[in-house]
């Protein structure tokens, strides 16, 4: 019954480090803002997931951490010292940037790749490589993704390019919540 | 009602409606005849879909309006300003992209009232034990602004992984999921403004969209569960402060799970007993060889088929200071 291979516990210093500067690499200052408030924490196991946790709570989940199977919001994990922004870290983000881009298809929910055909707009401009939050009709969040174009490429490219990949097996999309959430 | 024209054989019921002999004369005693009979019938139809509202994620107006532009048609449910029931829908309610945005949550309309009955306060410390799959923990989240704190305690390891799941895509944040059994809870130094216990039972009450629970229990088996039941709400009342709120649910309709549990319990603490403002029957004082507490009659028995619902038994207790 007891989670013996997990340990939740604060981050390191370095292991905030990390998720703050790709935060801030990615979504600049106001993405930072979105952690205001916020403690992070670690849920340390064969995935290194990471956490935000409001102060009170942070203080309650010190008391009975060895107990502890979540607190707060999942907003990404750390592999190979790299922080992976997921599903409910873009939304928080999101709260405070204007880094998105708004999709007119569902597909992107199913784990399947955003082609340019697929863009109804973009609200800043980003570059290859860059992580972008996703929204489909009526501004509805949807996820994360990495561009494999620029913002300047997409208004070139065929209606066939993939913009973003999609992915089945990580906590980018939504869909992720019906594929593997229960 | 033992007239010969309409009196009830339990042992033809049982073969028209596949339950077993047991269940239906429990019925009989616990609800008369015609309520039997009613409650029968009712179990082969189909319940509509009901989904909560999350202002964690939206306003109702915002959500009832995306919704309606995909067609689907909503009704009120009374009393329940967050519940609606879904009377026609050409989509697929538990996959759409409003549902994975956690704007709403499917949820039985009944089993959104024991969260509404606990009434948490957005500065107090609520445990809500036994809490998968997340439906009244989030409910709760929701009551109190997603402020405060919420300790939600499940024991399995698969279900807390569908509790933290459904509590992120929902948007809760002020929630700590413990992997741990609440027959221990007295172990952590933790005491409790507020507790909800939808304690694990037999299901009678669900046997509508359930329809295995018609023969998949024994009588031992419900003894079983209120055992356990007992325990854990023994152990819940010792970790509520003085003066705390307690409320006990269960979507069994069996007095030994219920009145037969609180009886037992109000033996051995100090507490009071609520008058529920909801519709419903009131507990049963007596139930074959039980004599119960006479402050039972104060919870509620929701049966299905008067409330177009699930059943349910609920109780509000109060830990005296």
């Amino acid at each position: 019954m007891s989670n013996k291979t997990v340990n939740f516990r604060k981050t390191t210093k370095t292991e905030e480090e990390i998720v703050r500067r790709e935060i801030e690499e990615q979504f600049g200052k106001k993405g930072l803002d979105s952690l205001q408030n916020r403690l992070l924490w670690m849920r340390d196991g064969k995935i290194k997931e990471i956490c935000a946790l409001r102060p009170n709570i942070a203080k309650i989940a010190k008391t009975i951490s060895h107990n502890l199977y979540f607190a707060g919001i999942p907003i990404g994990s750390i592999k190979n010292d790299k922080f992976h922004l997921e599903i409910e870290g873009s939304a928080l983000i999101r709260l405070k940037s204007k880094k998105v881009i708004h999709i007119k298809t569902d597909q992107f929910l199913y784990g399947k790749s955003i082609f340019t055909d697929n863009v109804l707009r973009f609200d800043e401009v980003f570059k290859k490589g860059d992580l972008i939050i996703i929204e489909g009709r009526n501004n509805i969040h949807y996820g994360v993704g990495e561009t494999i174009i620029s913002s300047e490429e997409l208004q070139n490219s065929p209606s066939n390019t993939v913009i973003i990949k999609g992915s089945k097996n990580t906590p980018k999309d939504r869909g992720w919540y019906l594929r593997k959430g229960n | 009602m033992h007239k010969e024209d309409n009196y009830i054989n339990p042992y033809k019921l049982s073969e028209e409606y596949n339950y077993d002999v047991y269940m239906i004369e429990r019925f009989v005693e616990m609800m008369g005849e015609e309520e039997t009979s009613n409650l029968l019938k009712f179990n082969e139809t189909e319940l509509n879909k009901t989904i909560r509202l999350n202002t964690i994620r939206s306003s109702f107006e915002h959500t009832v309006k995306l919704l309606e532009r995909k067609r689907i048609k909503l009704e009120d449910i009374v009393g329940i300003p967050e519940g609606k029931e879904i009377i026609g829908s050409p989509v697929p309610i538990g996959a759409t992209p409003e549902y994975l945005g956690g704007y709403y949550m499917l949820q039985g309309k009944n089993s959104m009232l024991p969260s509404r009955i606990l009434a948490p306060k957005t500065d107090e410390l609520i445990g809500d034990f036994a809490a998968a799959p997340g439906g009244k923990t989030s409910h709760l989240a929701q009551l109190m602004n997603n402020e405060g704190t919420i300790i939600a305690l499940e024991i399995s390891s698969n279900r807390c992984r569908s509790l933290k799941s459904n509590l992120a895509r929902m948007g809760v944040e002020n929630t700590i999921i413990l992997q741990y059994d609440t027959r221990k809870i007295n172990e952590l130094d933790l005491r409790f403004d507020k507790i909800l216990l939808d304690a694990p039972c037999s299901g009678s009450g669900i046997i509508i969209s359930d329809h295995s629970r018609k023969q998949s229990k024994t009588l031992s088996d419900i003894l079983n569960y209120q055992k356990y039941q007992t325990e854990l709400l023994t152990e819940s009342i010792q970790v509520l402060k003085p003066g705390g709120e307690l409320v006990y649910c269960t979507c069994s309709l069996e007095p030994e799970e219920n009145e037969l549990v609180i009886t037992q319990v109000l033996e051995k603490f100090d507490c009071k007993i609520e008058e529920l403002k909801i519709q419903g029957k009131a507990g049963l004082e007596k139930f074959q060889q039980y004599n119960f507490h006479p402050d039972v009659t104060k919870a509620k028995r929701i049966y299905p088929h008067t409330s177009k619902g699930e059943g349910f038994f609920i109780i509000k207790m109060v830990k005296e200071q």
